[in-house]
């Protein structure tokens, strides 16, 4: 009896196994994109980072339950999405918390490839769209995330999607225009 | 446009250049490593739970299917029906033999559920009399009478008519005087 159960165990060790390495190979594929979507809700290098281990340590421990692997990066940007989404409105509950704008100033001018100053002037105009609007064109800018994923993600169409973007696009450039006249006058 | 600002004639492809590279920040050399981190330190009880568990549900089960096969066991049913044969036999040794149960209730062992005989003590010494008599031969059974002789047929049941008188009508109501 024994020999049998160990001999069953020993069967479920090694798919324990292949499923370690297989989540390994899946987390240093997406890592990257996990903290992207964070950081476009949180603007945060810090929280993203922890947003997203958090994100993955949640996905480790239900692993086993998803049956369709091809859906992963769709299932982890879900779910980062959701536990930014969450960090952000308890972080927005206290009181004493920086400015959204000296959040922005997390990630350095080096590492975006953006100057601070236009840097906060697109994180201001982003910031001012609505909020469908908003999550279409950060969503789509992130690297590695297509549109047919963030269609799957805020669940609408991908025509929708597209037609959210163009808006979105238009619109910002409108209110850089806007910033951009704002500045000059002051 | 100067370094910095925003260009009056802003494309399309370099609004969507400079998102791009706002949003497409990297995570720290150190990231992953610090998710592995936490992930191993994270009580995972796959493996362990797993092993443990089928072992546990492999014992359980045993000990379910030898219960149950012991329970069903056909030399076990047989003496299920034991307590019933000596139920019936303590009646008839009951009857029989009034030393053996002084009582006239002629109870069967407690606890299987049974009903209890009641029996009236005349006719349980009666019965005694005569089942002793016929065991020892004193008593012939055919000299026992035939009831269904004696009885003959039953006898029609009569039942005579009902004759309801009417009332008599008082004078005073008749005449619709009231008092």
């Amino acid at each position: 009896m024994h020999e049998w159960t160990d001999r069953v165990a020993g069967g479920f060790m090694d798919v324990d196994d292949e499923l370690a390495r297989e989540f390994d190979a899946l987390l240093v594929e997406n890592s990257a994109l996990a903290f992207r979507v964070a950081f476009s809700v949180l603007r945060h290098r810090q929280d993203a980072e922890d947003v997203a281990q958090e994100a993955f340590a949640k996905a480790h421990v239900r692993f086993k339950q998803l049956r369709d692997r091809q859906r992963f990066r769709s299932w982890l940007v879900r779910i980062v999405w959701r536990l930014a989404l969450d960090h952000r409105r308890s972080e927005r509950r206290r009181s004493a918390r920086e400015s959204e704008h000296g959040r922005a100033h997390g990630a350095s001018s080096t590492d975006r490839g953006v100057p601070d100053e236009r840097a906060a002037m697109l994180w201001e105009a982003i910031d001012r769209l609505p909020e469908k609007l908003r999550q279409v064109i950060v969503l789509a800018s992130i690297k590695g995330h297509d549109l047919a994923e963030v269609a799957a993600l805020l669940q609408v169409p991908v025509g929708t999607v597209k037609s959210r973007l163009f808006l979105a696009r238009q619109r910002l450039r409108e209110y850089l225009q806007w910033l951009k006249a704002e500045s000059t006058t002051r | 446009m100067a370094q910095g600002g925003i260009d009056d004639s802003l494309t399309d492809d370099r609004l969507i250049r400079e998102i791009d590279a706002l949003m497409n920040v990297q995570p720290s050399p150190e990231f992953i490593a610090r998710i592995r981190t936490r992930i191993d330190s994270e009580p995972v009880p796959s493996t362990w739970f797993g092993a443990r568990f089928l072992r546990c549900a492999a014992v359980a089960a045993c000990v379910v299917a030898t219960i149950v096969t012991w329970a069903n066991w056909p030399e076990r049913r047989q003496p299920s029906r034991a307590p019933l044969v000596a139920a019936t036999s303590k009646v008839a040794n009951a009857l029989i033999e009034p030393q053996s149960q002084p009582s006239d209730i002629v109870t069967p062992p407690s606890g299987s559920g049974s009903v209890r005989v009641l029996v009236s003590p005349a006719e349980a010494a009666g019965l005694r009399y005569l089942v002793s008599a016929l065991r020892d031969g004193r008593l012939d059974p055919n000299l026992l009478p035939d009831t269904s002789e004696e009885l003959g047929p039953p006898m029609p049941l009569i039942i005579e008519p009902i004759t309801v008188e009417p009332l008599v009508a008082a004078a005073d109501v008749e005449s619709g005087v009231l008092q």
